[in-house]
């Protein structure tokens, strides 16, 4: 990167400010420090902006002595997030409990399945951990769990395997052998992903086997077979974070579906672009910003359907 | 001793104390939760108590009132997270580092940026002012002040100028 003049930086940095260029293209003129100094200051803006905001309303609102009102408009976000929060965790451990229940009584077979944006995490009998990812599909047996360690998975799940017999994955795409290991499934329509973090892992598809070791992904999109390594240590959506490495947006945006519960117009977009990137699954309005706005992709919200285009 | 014969149930008094300490008390909340919301919300709440209790409260000690309850909030509030935090830290991580949102912004940077837009020569600042903090478009200003686009974009780029250059040097 060339040294560019404190003239040249600070037109560059008005132009972004009044958004004539965008977040991406500041970033590849400037320095990463010198990045981080100019979104800092244009925070510093909105901060000293809201807080000599007027507050006449709010003397208002103080003086009618509307508490209840108050209290309900301004803490609603909180404690609606913290007894959905409960209620989530509530619900998944009756779903546990049910399904504990069931596997004593009559039915052998267990099935979990979490909702839109919803995470889960299953304890199996022999102590391996299964997280559940969003709008995903676990179906095990239970009674037969000791002679016999097969599950059944749609969707995307990182396991978590305690040493013992070999314990099988099977999928719509493939099937994955294991004996005692860490390892994360994705597979939807057509896509299907095994990233292996700890241990071996053996993937069987139609198309022949694979043996991972530790940090070696594969993939197949749509019929075609792509191997990689990674470098984390664990799948960054049990942190609440979605990332992909060149995956055509198709399934990028079939994950922002499952997370937030969204329903997509593709209709004016080309969905077999590559992207590669990252969002965070609990702010829907930054996600939707990160995976559309480096790909030049436009979106609105009509009623309850969000049109992308060119 | 006529500050204490004012009774803050009256209405002009509880304006009068409102207006002198509400943006004082949201800044100051500001930098303890670093969360724009919520610091609103606290405020708003501490004023709503004394305006509950302001038959209890002497007008001298308004101000410790208010930040006594704005500070016990801020305690509650904290020793609630670390109650859901501890609950939930199997799945959830809130702080993704690459976030703009969690963008930490310290008292001293931005009173830096504060003391830098009051030192702007007047012209300079009030085509800041207008543009970043009252959104003002710059055909608006160059309408408002009777001059050209051109000249309110060099004015916009002077005072951005000597902004960045204060701040750089940190």
């Amino acid at each position: 990167m060339d040294k560019i003049t404190q003239k040249e930086q600070s037109d560059l940095f008005a132009d972004w400010l009044e958004g004539k260029i965008t977040d991406t293209a500041l970033k590849n003129k400037v320095s990463e420090k010198d990045f981080l100094t100019n979104q800092k200051i244009k925070k510093s803006f909105e901060i000293i902006n809201e807080l000599n905001a007027p507050l006449g309303e709010t003397l208002i609102a103080i003086k009618n002595n509307s508490t209840e009102k108050i209290k309900t408009n301004t803490n609603k976000k909180g404690v609606f997030n913290l007894y959905t929060k409960w209620a989530m965790s509530i619900a998944a451990s009756l779903i546990l409990l049910i399904g504990i229940y069931n596997n004593y009584s009559k039915s052998n077979n267990t099935i979990i399945s979490s909702n839109f944006g919803e995470q889960k995490t299953i304890a199996l009998l022999d102590g391996s951990e299964v997280i559940l990812n969003a709008k995903s599909t676990l179906k095990y047996n239970k009674s037969d769990w000791k002679n016999k360690r097969e599950l059944y998975l749609d969707g995307e799940a990182y396991f978590k395997v305690t040493k013992g017999n070999t314990f099988i994955v099977n999928t719509k795409n493939g099937s994955i052998t294991v004996l005692g290991t860490q390892f994360n499934v994705n597979t939807k329509n057509n896509y299907f992903n095994v990233i292996c973090y700890e241990g071996k892992v053996k993937v069987t598809e139609t198309n022949g086997s694979h043996i991972l070791t530790p940090n070696m992904a594969i993939s197949t999109i749509n019929g075609i077979q792509k191997e990689f390594t990674i470098n984390q240590t664990k799948p960054e959506w049990t942190n609440g974070e979605s990332t992909f490495n060149n995956v055509p947006l198709k399934f990028v945006i079939d994950e922002l579906e499952n997370q937030f519960n969204f329903t997509f117009d593709r209709s004016n977009i080309d969905q077999n672009t590559n992207f590669t990137g990252s969002f965070n699954n609990k702010k829907s309005k930054i996600a939707l910003a990160l995976v559309f706005k480096p790909m030049g992709i436009n979106y609105k919200k009509v009623n309850s359907k969000i049109i992308l285009s060119k | 001793m006529s500050e204490k014969s004012y009774n803050i149930c009256d209405s002009k008094v509880f304006d009068t104390i409102f207006n002198t300490h509400a943006k004082n008390l949201k800044r100051f909340l500001y930098f303890k939760y670093n969360d724009m919301e919520t610091a609103k919300d606290v405020m708003q709440e501490s004023f709503i108590k004394l305006w509950n209790n302001c038959g209890k409260v002497e007008y001298i000690k308004a101000k410790a009132y208010l930040y006594k309850i704005a500070n016990n909030a801020f305690l509650d509030i904290k020793r609630h997270q670390n109650v859901v935090y501890k609950h939930q830290k199997s799945f959830v991580n809130y702080n993704t580092p690459e976030n703009p949102e969690f963008l930490m912004i310290e008292e001293e940077f931005l009173s830096k940026i504060e003391r830098t837009i009051a030192e702007l020569p007047e012209k300079d600042r009030q085509v800041f002012l207008l543009s970043r903090m009252e959104k003002k478009k710059y055909r608006e200003i160059a309408q408002l002040l009777d001059i050209s686009i051109k000249t309110v974009e060099k004015r916009m780029h002077n005072a951005l100028i000597v902004i960045r250059k204060e701040i750089g040097n940190i």
